[in-house]
């Protein structure tokens, strides 16, 4: 009996001990992934901070809007920094343009270590060079709109001694983070972009993410900036040839609280902007010159603006709500192809790029084309016409810091809060924003001036 | 194996064949050599009782050598061989287990063990002291009573919410907190409060290294050990019942400091109002609501409403309370039912065990409910000798149901506290319309031009939102232990057991939030795209535990030598699951709900943007925790004098990899003790007993949020349809388990005849590789919520304490007895290693916790240094000597500028327990006391008086006029937002205070119905519990235990009756 019993428990316990199935080797929790698959690494790259959230600090500072003094209490005191161009801006506060869109760059690298982990024959197929190239992309996008904040604008003279931002280009938590200079940073943006534009579609599936039209056309941006108008200009024509459709603004509701949809025929690459209580309706009132400036038949007077507490507020946002459209949309295109036509003297061309654009934007039968063989005076006219297109898009602030280079084209910006007046000069070292406090004592980079 | 099934069979045939040989008697005797009736004896399978004459007549057995089992209940069992055929009469003795008495069984979970062989810090509680207090949760009732025991309610905003619990000061940082909680043999992952406290016969609290290493790595915070009433051997039957019922008193919100009056809030909103303090909110695209005095404001403003008028409103709002209505129409008494019945019996080869109870509670919100029904079954059996099998089953069902409708829901938004003169009924008796989400002018205007009305009406909601939710635990538990040799014994355990909970959260069609989802998506042409009808949301979650053991025991007794070892293989499965669908337009009479809402169309919504229709909540879950573990423990004692213990265990897990569990080291202890009292050059008579032990070992925690590989989770984005991943740990390849490394040294010695007993303990903790937040450059782009931080394991906590346990015997006459049991126990945490920001000053000092320093507590309080008011009653701020403004103030503040006052947690705690028993009456009294920490108190932030409605008393002291800088540090009402001069005050220096406390826990009194002496005993009983403070260190009088509760702690008195056959 003793044995009995004996073997019964021995075969039962060795049974169990023996029995090596996976017990150690389930997941911990079903919906935990390790990305390894391609579809697992473009999930990374379809998460919403690849396309959100990116910076709004500099928006507050580009002075197209002013606010009330009552109402400016209640902002955060990064907020208030930033409106009045304080030299200190960030008081315990997060910064969340920083962090965000370096946030982003750990996804689209996370993604490219797992690519490079991949078999060849993964890699070399479309798929695989697709979502290669989604994250080279996302990538340059990052480093693009760090470097309208973070860094001095180019400058050719100087950008190899200018400090640009730490490109981070591998996930490695241990690896410290340096400064490039602005000359790389532009250069690694430029690359970046050169190596994503085969392995993209011509249009994307989803508008979230990029596509070729969009690498030409963050290209145009960058070479813009970089005061290339001649490869400016070639980028904007390749973006073009892909996707060069206008929304006619006659067939928009101008009732609608906010006309514009989201995902519209003119958006290129879709992108939000940190949205800020700074933007609210209620807050926000547009600089009154800037409204005087849009013609009574000019639409756009009544599409982007409402009326708001006795005062004018923006409702023209792509995105089809308060929070600010931040990507590129074809009409960025045509003006990026008006300017560095006319900057590189084919008046014709530039005068046809900004007439076919205010077409759409004029009720119908209304708008006289421009003309004329004044250069300066031209490219004044489109400068001022972009203003008043990509308003609350992000995209002032690098406009204003471009063109400050340019003597005839310098604005001073100035701004009253509780009967004081604070003021931006040209070329201020105010243009360009603090690195986060944490990351300097981190890091131990070298802070901007300010 | 056949040959031995047949071996069987002729030895079942032999029996019956031998049957003429003389039969013999054994007969036994006490040790004063009188015969014992009823000593039931066992040979060869046969089992028996002695008669009257303490006389067995031998059964019929083949010829050869049998091994005889006596047992007597309260005497040793003793075991000797016999050789059959008996050749005369024989007489054995069986000694009495006198010292069982005094003698504590311990039990581990995995053995249960007399503590004079071990040499662990071990702590039992007995069922009759849980009888101390009558409440429904076994946890609770641990409360006091156990001084090493710290129950944290710092952030509770109910005194008698759940706890966190630790033992012996922390032992982590960032991992696991609770201490393992071991239910018969297993850990028990259900819901704590589904176990009945009235079916527990103990409860073991596993303190050292030696006591709790057994359970390896889920033992770094201690382990408590549960047992409950089990089928025993060799007794009558027996029944126990008892009822209770409970009553709690009120909930006192007008005790509570955390309040404005309301004529002060109405003139503030008055001024804040003249200062257009609410213009932008009245003017917002977003119709801000407002509450209805600068509703009237705005109405007198434009002329709409008279002066009159206006001071008439503003004077009836001064009348209302909101505390009182809340009081009236949303509070009562909390009271309970309490029934439990228990039935055993035990025979000498079976025996069955039954418990019933049921629980009832009306709890203290009107109409919310709870109840619960257990049904504990357990059953041994030896089918045949040395075989024993158990076989328990544990059913328990509860279920309760509630709205959410309390104090904190009568704001403006679920955030928002209410208004102070927010009325719940008006005098008409009709229940009143409190302002929610959107301002009551904007709701006016809309009448009409959406279907729904816009009102939010608490009372009317109480049954219009009701939640529901069913659980279920079931516990089977099958055991076979074999007895192979009289030394070497098998143990096979299986438990399985489900848990499952049921959440039925109805919101009815006529809800204020279904009315309001229809009215915001009314579309221009009056009809709402939002699905008419009720919000039904459902989650069911179930728990599912699988727990396999194998073991294999050997004791050996040699003369002078005791030997007792344990070795096995145990393998544990938790498989967790949850699902959770809302639906919409839920009808609940046809179970009808609309199939498919459109959730991607945007629409115009009120009072403005566009969205889409929100998403009905939803939730997928599926968690697996496996756990691979061998263990081994032996204990040897020489002499009765010399004990050593050692344990070790490995644990492998499926959290890491398989990577790491091949190079997983064991966790394991050591101890000695030595009963210096038991040498022969001992011979004090004052004292009797005399033991000195010390024991060191490991035992190990984790941080599940932490992984070996970068991870991500999967969700479906709703904008653009597609799938994303979210990265939710980064990789981290030296990951592994956090080690604590305990020693322990006690003394413990008793008086003459027990007349006192003392345990006086020490303990250091040294925790290691705990995982610890590492700030990291953001830059990195790792970041969780906001913060750029990295988990490591590399921090590291020490903790020491001292604890002292003694219990006297004052008076032991025979009609009035004193016993006093005085229990103190200490604990000082301090942090070794851990990276911080030096000067980060972020979170040093908001609420009760905060950052961590090195070497300070691990529950460190700061606060910023305080320089008083100025002439304007503003407080003062300098940055080197120079008034400077608030925001530049603190934005230089660094950790080192700042006031360290202590630990938030008690370091010293204790109680005191008065027993006297005068005939028939019993009387026990505890107090606790608590010591050694510091608690931040709330007052008047005025930030969050104008956004969020939180007021404090504290505004009555308040700086007013010129001069009163002297006599408060209060500051004066500032119109303007401003939050860091707030904060300049509320976290400064002189809102810490000393948290200690002298309390009453318990007053108890039971009355024996029928004489002492009689087997069956009867007694009623009557029970107080939270008594009251008696004495506390601060002048305001807070209880240091509850800073952030809404009410005063609540008293329990119960009342119930105790039978006992």
């Amino acid at each position: 009996m003793k044995r009995i019993i004996l073997a019964f428990f021995t075969c039962y316990v060795a049974c169990l001990v023996a029995c090596k199935d996976n017990f150690l080797g389930i997941k911990p929790d079903q919906k935990l992934i390790v990305p390894q698959q391609l579809q697992e690494i473009q999930a990374l790259l379809d998460n919403e901070i690849m396309y959100n959230n990116s910076p709004y600090m500099a928006e507050i500072s580009s002075g197209d809007f002013w606010i009330e003094d009552a109402r400016f209490q209640s902002l955060t005191d990064a907020s208030k920094g930033a409106y009045l161009w304080q030299k200190n801006i960030y008081t315990n506060q997060l910064d969340y343009d920083w962090i965000y869109k370096y946030k982003q760059v750990f996804y689209a690298n996370t993604a490219l270590e797992a690519i490079q982990m991949l078999p060849a024959d993964v890699k070399q197929q479309p798929l695989g060079l697709e979502t290669k190239a989604n994250a080279l992309f996302y990538r340059a996008w990052a480093f693009f709109s760090l470097a309208q904040t973070f860094c001095q604008t180019y400058k050719k003279a100087t950008s190899n001694s200018d400090l640009g931002i730490p490109l981070r280009l591998a996930t490695a938590i241990t690896q410290s983070s340096k400064r490039s200079s602005v000359e790389e940073t532009y250069q690694q943006i430029i690359n970046d972009l050169n190596l994503a534009l085969p392995g993209l579609p011509k249009l994307p599936l989803k508008k979230t993410r990029p596509s070729k039209a969009a690498a030409y056309a963050l290209l145009a941006k960058t070479y813009l900036i970089m005061q290339n108008y001649d490869l400016a200009n070639l980028n904007a024509e390749a973006a073009l040839a892909i996707q060069s459709e206008l929304l006619n603004y006659n067939q928009i509701n101008v009732n609608a609280a906010f006309p514009f949809a989201i995902f519209n025929t003119e958006v290129v690459f879709h992108n939000s902007m940190v949205l800020s209580t700074t933007f609210a309706q209620s807050r926000l009132f547009i600089e009154p010159t800037l409204y005087q400036s849009y013609h009574a038949d000019d639409l756009r007077k009544k599409l982007f603006f409402v009326p708001s507490n006795n005062n004018i507020s923006f409702k023209g946002s792509y995105l089809g709500s308060t929070t600010f459209f931040s990507g590129i949309a074809t009409d960025e295109l045509w003006l990026i192809k008006a300017e560095t036509a006319i900057r590189k003297g084919k008046l014709t061309d530039g005068l046809e790029a900004i007439n076919w654009l205010l077409k759409h934007r004029y009720a119908t039968g209304t708008f006289t084309p421009y003309t004329g063989d004044n250069k300066e005076h031209i490219l004044a006219v489109i400068l001022k016409e972009r203003r008043k297109e990509l308003l609350f898009r992000g995209i002032r602030w690098s406009d204003l810091r471009r063109l400050n280079l340019e003597p005839m084209f310098q604005e001073s910006l100035s701004r009253t809060m509780a009967n004081v007046t604070y003021t931006l000069e040209p070329n201020s070292k105010r243009y360009v924003f603090p690195l986060p406090d944490n990351v300097i004592i981190i890091s131990g980079m070298p802070q901007n001036e300010r | 194996m056949n040959r031995a099934l047949l071996l069987f069979m002729l030895l079942l045939a032999s029996l019956t064949l031998n049957a003429q040989i003389l039969t013999r008697h054994v007969k036994i005797m006490d040790s004063t050599n009188k015969p014992i009736d009823g000593a039931s004896l066992e040979i060869g399978g046969i089992s028996g009782l002695t008669n009257t004459n303490g006389q067995f007549l031998m059964p019929k057995l083949s010829s050869g050598v049998y091994q005889m089992r006596i047992s007597y209940q309260g005497y040793q069992m003793l075991v000797v061989k016999l050789i059959i055929p008996l050749t005369s009469d024989t007489i054995f003795r069986l000694n009495p287990l006198v010292k069982q008495l005094n003698e504590v069984v311990i039990s581990t979970g995995y053995y249960n063990q007399s503590v004079e062989k071990t040499t662990g810090s071990f702590l039992q509680i007995k069922s009759s002291e849980l009888q101390r207090n009558a409440s429904s949760g076994i946890v609770q009732r641990l409360e006091g009573i156990v001084p090493s025991l710290n129950f944290d309610r710092r952030s509770q905003q109910e005194p008698n919410g759940e706890a966190k619990i630790r033992v012996r000061g922390p032992s982590t940082i960032n991992g696991e907190q609770d201490p393992l909680i071991v239910l018969d043999n297993f850990p028990f992952y259900g819901d704590i409060n589904l176990i009945n406290p009235d079916q527990i016969e103990s409860v073991t609290v596993l303190k050292d290294a030696a006591a709790a290493s057994i359970w390896g790595a889920k033992a770094g915070n201690g382990v408590i050990v549960i047992t409950t009433k089990q089928a025993a051997l060799h007794q009558n039957f027996k029944l126990s019942f008892n009822a209770v019922g409970q009553v709690k008193s009120k909930p006192n919100f007008l005790a509570s400091p955390n309040y404005i009056s309301s004529a002060g809030y109405l003139d503030i909103e008055q001024q804040l109002f003249a200062n257009n303090y609410y213009l932008s909110s009245e003017q917002s695209t977003g119709k801000t609501v407002l509450s209805p005095f600068v509703e009237q404001l705005i109405a007198h403003r434009d002329g709409l409403i008279t002066d009159e008028a206006l001071s008439l409103a503003k004077a009836g709002f001064a009348a209302i309370d909101v505390r009182k209505e809340a009081m009236n129409y949303l509070y009562r008494q909390a009271s309970a039912q309490r029934y439990n019945l228990n039935l055993s019996n035990g025979g000498i080869k079976s025996s069955w065990m039954i418990g019933l109870g049921y629980d009832k509670d009306d709890l203290q919100l009107v109409q919310n409910k709870s109840d619960r029904l257990g049904l504990n079954m357990n059953l041994r059996l030896i089918p045949i000798n040395g075989l024993t099998i158990g076989i328990s089953s544990n059913l328990t069902l509860a279920s309760k149901q509630r709205h959410d409708i309390d104090f904190n829901n009568l704001g403006t938004v679920s955030s928002k506290k209410a208004f102070p003169y927010t009325q719940l009924r008006d005098q008409d008796g009709k229940n009143s319309v409190v302002s929610r989400l959107y301002s009551d002018r904007y709701k006016r205007q809309m009448i009409g031009k959406v279907p729904e009305n816009w009102d939010y009406v608490p009372l009317d909601e109480l049954s219009l939102k009701q939640i529901h939710n069913l659980n279920s635990n079931v516990r089977l538990l099958g055991n076979i232990n074999y007895q192979l040799l009289p030394s070497l014994s098998f143990d096979v355990k299986y438990q399985f057991q489900e848990d499952r909970l049921e959440i039925h959260n109805l919101r009815d069609r006529n809800t204020f939030e279904v009315r309001n989802y229809i009215n915001q998506y009314t579309q221009a042409n009056g009809v709402s795209v939002f699905p008419v009808g009720g919000i039904l949301y459902q989650e069911y979650h179930k728990v599912n535990s699988y727990n396999f053991r194998a073991q294999v025991n050997y004791n050996k007794m040699l003369q002078r030598h005791q030997l007792a070892a344990l070795a096995g293989y145990e393998r544990n499965s938790l498989i967790t699951k949850m699902d959770g669908f809302g639906r919409y337009g839920y009808d609940d009479n046809s179970l009808t709900y609309v199939l498919r809402p459109d959730l991607n169309t945007r629409y115009p919504t009120y009072p403005t943007g566009n969205l889409q229709l929100p998403l009905p909540d939803n939730k997928l879950e599926h968690l697996t925790d496996n756990y691979l573990s061998y263990f081994a423990n032996l204990s040897y004692t020489y002499k009765n004098r010399y004990t050593f213990t050692g344990s070790g265990r490995i644990d492998a897990s499926n959290l890491f990899g398989v990577d790491f569990n091949q190079k997983s080291v064991p966790l394991w202890s050591v101890g000695a003790a030595w009963s210096i009292s038991q040498e022969a050059f001992w011979q004090s008579k004052a004292i009797s007993k005399l033991r000195l032990q010390a024991t060191y070992g490991y035992s190990g925690n984790i941080d599940k949020s932490v992984t070996a590989f970068t991870t991500a989770s999967y969700g479906v984005n709703q904008l653009t349809g597609l799938r994303f991943a979210n990265i939710t740990s980064p990789a981290n390849s030296n990951l592994k388990w956090e080690k604590v490394a305990t020693g322990n040294l006690s003394l413990i010695a008793e008086g003459a005849q027990g007349k006192w007993h003392l345990k006086l303990e020490y303990f250091n903790k040294r925790a290691e590789d705990l995982i610890g937040d590492i700030p990291i450059d953001p830059t990195v782009g790792v970041i969780s919520g906001l913060a750029s931080s990295y988990k490591l394991n590399y921090a590291q906590l020490a903790t020491n304490g001292i604890e002292l346990e003694l219990a006297l015997r004052v008076i032991d006459r025979k009609d009035f007895k004193w016993n006093i049991g005085f229990n103190v126990a200490s604990n000082r945490s301090k942090v070794l290693a851990y990276d911080y920001l030096e000067d980060g000053y972020l979170g040093v000092t908001s609420g009760q916790t905060a950052s961590i320093t090195i070497g300070k507590p691990l529950d460190a309080i700061y606060s910023i240094p305080w320089h008083g008011l100025d002439g304007r009653g503003n407080p003062k701020v300098f940055i080197n000597n120079v008034d400077t403004t608030y925001n530049a103030y603190v934005a230089q503040l660094k950790r080192s500028q700042l006031v360290y006052h202590g630990s938030s947690l008690p370091t010293v705690s204790g109680n005191l327990v008065n027993t006297l028993v005068y005939k028939r009456f019993q009387f026990s009294v505890q107090a606790l006391f608590k010591s050694g920490y510091y608690f931040r108190k709330k007052t008047i932030d005025y930030t969050s008086l104008f956004t969020n409605q939180i007021g404090h008393q504290d505004y009555n002291l308040r700086w007013q006029k010129p001069g009163d800088e002297l006599l408060t540090n209060v500051p004066a009402l500032s119109l303007v937002n401003n939050t860091n001069r707030d904060l300049v005050y509320v976290n400064s220096e002189v809102n810490v205070l000393k948290g200690d406390h002298i309390r009453l826990k318990d007053i108890n009194f039971s009355y024996l119905l029928n004489t002492r002496k009689s087997k069956h005993t009867a007694n009623i009983f009557l029970n107080i519990d939270n008594v009251a403070l008696v004495w506390v260190a601060n002048k305001e009088k807070l209880d240091p235990d509850f800073p952030s509760a809404l009410y005063p702690n609540l008293t329990t008195y119960s009342i119930g009756f105790k039978l006992n056959l």
